[in-house]
């Protein structure tokens, strides 16, 4: 009686730690993609490549807070480049709560110009530029050049200002 | 008996996949940027925006006034702010500003008649805190003071940190500069601009 009990019992033990291991199995596979295989983050902007775009934000900051008057300047610390390349990845724009045009100057320390703009609106801007040249490998200082300008038809000039950063270019 | 060893293999092998799935999770974790805040707040990729500063549009210093003598001075002074209003930096790193003339070559600050042939220019003095005419003597503008470099004249400097912290500077131009001339020739508008420039240092 005592076998025939316990032989009943064993196809279903079977079966329940068969589904607990399929069970791990499942659970461990999800983490396990989710590490291995990470979802590709969203980027911080909305520009397309070689085209100045709206939707353009620092990318740091709240925008739609209210800020005081004055014009804001984005600044960087670095870009990086293949020699070959003659696209940088760099968010050059207008930062929306600005009530002025940029035309905006890509250029190395000695003067050599990469880039320039047409004007750029608030809310506008564009992180794949597109070079006048390529540039040999090397550490470069660069800068983008900031020419505010009023948006009425005069685009009468205001002040300007200049964001230096290091050009690594491998 | 058979039956026994594979249940206890099943189990053995269940487990450990379990222990395999908890060490990688864990240590996946650790080194993901995108669950550190401490290594999200203060790196950003090169190319991306790692501050923000924001500079007047403008400095308006009115309706300038010939003076009847240059015996005594007659400032005129425009007061404005330049603020480090995002800064997403390392923690030994520092953002130094700097300002220059926009068009003039001696290191000088100048605004210029508008819309003449000959214009005439007036200059005036930048200082790095608030002046007027009760303690203008106490300071001195950093256009007679200080060296310039490449960039112009060292304004500040915003170190990690102190995100919206603010630098008061005041233009003052001294209208004894139209002293004695002849207004119908220095009438009209005049402007100028000021560049400032920013970079990232390291701090020792």
């Amino acid at each position: 009686m005592d076998n025939t009990s316990k032989s009943k019992k064993k196809p279903l033990l079977i079966i329940i730690v068969t589904l607990l291991i399929v069970g791990a199995l499942a659970v461990g596979g999800y983490f396990v993609y989710q590490n291995f295989f990470p979802q590709e983050q969203p980027t911080d902007s909305k520009g397309v490549v070689g085209k100045i775009s709206d939707g353009w934000e620092t990318g740091i900051e709240d925008e739609t807070k209210p800020k005081k008057t004055g014009i804001q300047i984005p600044g960087y610390s670095s870009a990086v480049m293949k020699s070959s390349d003659k696209t940088l990845t760099l968010s050059i724009g207008n930062p929306k709560a600005n009530k002025c045009g940029f035309y905006a100057t890509l250029k190395l320390e000695d003067g050599t110009v990469l880039y320039k703009s047409q004007l750029i609106k608030p809310g506008y801007g564009l992180t794949e530029v597109p070079l006048n040249k390529t540039l040999e490998k090397g550490n470069y200082t660069a800068m983008v050049v900031y020419k505010c300008v009023t948006l009425d038809k005069e685009h009468t000039p205001l002040n300007s200002a200049e964001s230096e950063f290091k050009l690594f270019v491998k | 008996m058979k039956t026994r060893k594979i249940i206890s293999a099943l189990i053995a092998g269940a487990l450990a996949t379990t222990a395999v799935v908890s060490v990688s999770g864990a240590t996946l974790t650790d080194v993901t940027p995108y669950n550190s805040t401490e290594v999200t707040a203060n790196i950003v990729d090169p190319g991306y925006v790692s501050y923000t500063i924001t500079i007047p549009d403008s400095a308006n210093f009115g309706e300038l006034t010939q003076p009847d003598t240059d015996a005594t001075d007659h400032y005129t002074f425009y007061d404005f702010q330049v603020a480090a209003t995002e800064l997403n930096i390392k923690s030994n790193q520092a953002v130094t500003v700097y300002v220059k003339d926009g068009s003039a070559t001696d290191n000088q600050f100048y605004i210029s008649q508008k819309d003449v042939a000959d214009p005439f220019t007036i200059a005036y003095d930048v200082y790095d805190t608030t002046v007027n005419e009760g303690n203008l003597g106490d300071y001195e503008p950093i256009n007679s003071t200080a060296t310039p470099g490449s960039y112009g004249y060292h304004l500040c400097t915003f170190v990690s940190g102190s995100q919206g912290s603010t630098q008061d500077v005041t233009l003052a131009l001294n209208q004894n500069a139209l002293y004695n001339k002849t207004l119908s020739e220095i009438a009209g508008n005049y402007s100028g601009t000021i560049t400032f420039h920013s970079a990232l240092v390291e701090r020792g």
